[in-house]
């Protein structure tokens, strides 16, 4: 048994609701209350947080890591991932229990922390190298390779705020992704840069991972990417640690707890990530089906898949579009879209409407297909935004791997276009 | 909490990247159940941080700025002349037998770095919020970083006192060997002082007000644009036990030869700078470990 790189015992994490409702107090009363007692604040943050003030973010989280693992953390929104991975790289303390880590940490938590707008790429190189806790020699060592990686070397001597954002982004990865720390901490940051960035970030984290024989913690909600990349993973269910294990086994938990939600006008509309728009119309169930009426999740390449959607006026508009999304389970691009023209009409509020669209023989490769239903005007502002909060649309195949040319580690594409060897001979 | 970023460790994850052999010395995190002290092996750990920070500060600030470090000496000659003009020719106050003129700059010299490292210590969590909600490194670098920057200023600074001196062909004192007591003086009690508001600071915007405040009066309670003999004999030792208070005679002895401070009273201020450091940063530390959840 090799001895764990990572050692979490008990970790639990509380947060003070109660102090944090105070804050929006009105300016005036703070006033009056600091000059009441000006060391009141100071004495409650010495007393612990009664019960009924508790929010606990985390509790009796226990794992260990080996190393060279890569560990998937996936579970929604909320349930403790973040929490986790900023008590592991130390920006903020558990309420009990402990952690050991044996060996140096980074974390891709955010990148670009500490970069100064007004200083060069170069200067930036090494502030935020040092902030990362490189030592100077290290970061010349690396200098050349960070800016390769980069792609800004151009724009050395220029200062950072008058990159362009995929400029910015391109130097911060580069340069927290040569920390090559022993163990890394990944918050989804692949999400960021162009395509081709994204997929350079993507086989970086991936030789990090396999061929540098590195410890990652990697915490997504893209469950392709964690099944390509991590062979254990651990699922956060409100705080706890509601499952660790092989990755497939803990996906169809994952996957069993998001079923269960129902999406209603009210579901996550204050999470901008999963909910958006301006909510004039609003969704009120969405659910896949297969041909035979029967609610489904898991299709075959081929299959026809249909999506029910009941949707509620809130607000009159003269007219509604919807648009469903497929994006790609990997680097979240539109791999397809679907714009339908619901009604011309206006329609007024408190009008439920329901519309069905269809799929049919679904040719794109097997893969998990994150979606986003849309519904808006056609001037294409949004009434409602429903972004990955439904199971992703998962495609898979009887046909073996050859045949159809899909490897999930590399992005070969999304549609299957038969081909046909036309002639092979010698020239 | 010792961070594994010594330079062994580096050097041989350079040098063996495939090796993960578990460190000796691993990082625990667990509540911090004390007060805990200042970890000077860490902080050491996280000298070339400390390099680039301040080296940012110093950068960043006169970026774009026509005059550019000329401001170091712009701000003190205005306050200066100001004063020498108001209190000097208009008030004539009692200047200790030298020109009024490096009377009061002599005093805001190291007054100027005193207010500077109390608005660092108050301003320590709350200026680098978007620094320290995002990534770990020791909390009090960035203080540290500030105050020593406003060293660097300082000693441009004694650059015009020099020519000051030369000019009114006055002659420092052996007081000189003092200065580097006099600014740990003014730099303990500074931060320690402010470190005690850093706290405050964060959740209440208003003692941010409320330290530029008490720093506009403290500056009137020490003898820097008026001479300590206006104070009368009795309350003199009370007067004199402000910790800044050997620091501005102290500088005004050493560099121009006035009357020196006891060595009581600079033993005294001493103590009192330290404990004021020693407070301001168990507040620091105590509020350290939770303000993250706030910011």
């Amino acid at each position: 048994m090799t001895k764990p790189i990572i050692q979490v015992e008990h970790l639990s994490k509380r947060y003070r609701i109660g102090a944090r409702a105070k804050q929006v107090d009105s300016i005036r009363d703070t006033v009056a209350n600091s000059l009441r007692s000006p060391f009141r604040y100071l004495a409650e943050m010495l007393r612990p947080p009664t019960e009924e003030e508790t929010l606990w973010a985390l509790r009796d989280i226990s794992f260990n890591v080996v190393p060279g693992e890569v560990i998937g953390l996936i579970g929604r929104n909320g349930a403790g991932k973040s929490t986790l991975l900023k008590i592991l790289s130390r920006i903020t303390q558990p309420a009990q229990g402990r952690a050991v880590l044996h060996g140096r940490m980074g974390s891709l938590l955010e990148v670009g922390t500490g970069f100064h707008p007004d200083l060069t790429g170069r200067e930036n190189i090494y502030l935020n190298g040092t902030i990362l806790g490189m030592r100077k020699t290290e970061i010349d060592r690396k200098f050349d390779e960070i800016v390769a990686f980069s792609d800004v070397s151009r724009f050395l001597d220029t200062p950072v705020k008058r990159y362009s954002s995929g400029m910015y982004v391109r130097l911060a990865f580069a340069v927290a992704a040569h920390l090559e720390p022993e163990i890394l901490l990944v918050d989804e940051v692949l999400a960021v840069g162009d395509l081709a960035f994204q997929r350079k970030c993507l086989g970086k984290m991936e030789s990090l991972a396999g061929e540098d024989g590195r410890t990652v913690i990697f915490v997504s909600h893209n469950m392709q990417s964690i099944r390509a990349l991590c062979p254990r993973s651990l699922f956060l269910r409100e705080g706890r640690l509601q499952m660790d294990g092989p990755t497939s086994e803990v996906q169809a938990a994952y996957y069993a707890e998001i079923r269960r939600q129902e999406i209603t006008a009210e579901t996550a509309v204050n999470d901008p990530r999963h909910r958006r728009g301006s909510g004039a119309v609003r969704y009120t169930s969405i659910q896949m089906q297969n041909t035979q009426n029967d609610i489904s999740y898991d299709f075959m390449m081929g299959d026809t898949v249909r999506f029910v959607l009941d949707y509620q006026v809130f607000e009159p508009v003269d007219e509604l579009y919807c648009s469903i999304v497929f994006r790609s389970g990997k680097t979240a691009e539109v791999v397809t879209s679907a714009l339908n023209l619901l009604t011309k009409k206006p329609l007024k509020p408190g009008y439920k409407g329901q519309c069905i669209v269809e799929f049919a023989n679904l040719n794109i490769r097997p893969g998990d297909y994150p979606l986003q239903f849309w519904l808006g005007n056609h001037l294409a502002q949004a009434y409602d935004v429903v972004e990955e909060l439904t199971l992703p649309l998962i495609v898979s195949t009887d046909q073996a791997f050859e045949q159809v040319g899909f490897n999930p580690s590399y992005p070969v594409g999304y549609y299957n276009i038969s081909s046909l060897l036309v002639s092979n001979t010698a020239s | 909490m010792k961070p594994q970023i010594s330079i062994q460790g580096i050097s041989s994850a350079a040098e063996l990247p495939k090796e993960n052999t578990p460190s000796a010395r691993p990082i625990v995190i667990e509540p911090r159940s004390s007060w805990a002290p200042l970890d000077l092996s860490e902080l050491w750990e996280y000298r070339d941080l400390l390099y680039f920070l301040i080296w940012r500060d110093l950068k960043a600030r006169y970026r774009q700025t026509a005059l550019g470090p000329f401001w170091i000496v712009l701000q003190p000659i205005i306050s200066m002349a100001l004063y020498t003009i108001l209190f000097g020719y208009i008030a004539k106050l009692p200047s200790d037998g030298i020109p009024y003129s490096v009377f009061s700059y002599v005093g805001l010299m190291p007054w100027g770095f005193f207010a500077s490292s109390l608005t660092n210590g108050s301003s320590s969590l709350l200026g680098s919020k978007d620094l320290i909600s995002k990534i770990y490194f020791p909390r009090f670098l960035n203080p540290l970083a500030k105050t020593i920057g406003s060293l660097i200023d300082l000693s441009i600074e004694f650059i015009i006192l020099v020519l000051l001196l030369i000019y009114y062909r006055l002659q420092p004192t052996w007081g000189l060997a003092l200065i580097p007591l006099f600014l740990f003086i003014a730099a303990t009690t500074g931060l320690g002082f402010g470190m005690l508001f850093s706290g405050l600071v964060v959740k209440y915007r208003d003692f941010g007000n409320l330290v530029g405040y008490i720093s506009r009066t403290w500056m009137y309670t020490l003898p820097i644009v008026y001479s300590v003999t206006l104070i009368p004999e009795q309350w003199r030792f009370i007067y004199s036990l402000n910790p800044m208070f050997s620091v501005i005679v102290g500088f005004r002895w050493a560099l121009t030869g006035t009357e020196p401070p006891s060595p009581l009273i600079i033993a005294l201020n001493t103590v009192a700078g330290l404990l004021l450091f020693i407070c301001g940063m168990f507040v620091f530390k105590r509020v350290e470990r939770d303000i993250v959840d706030l910011l």
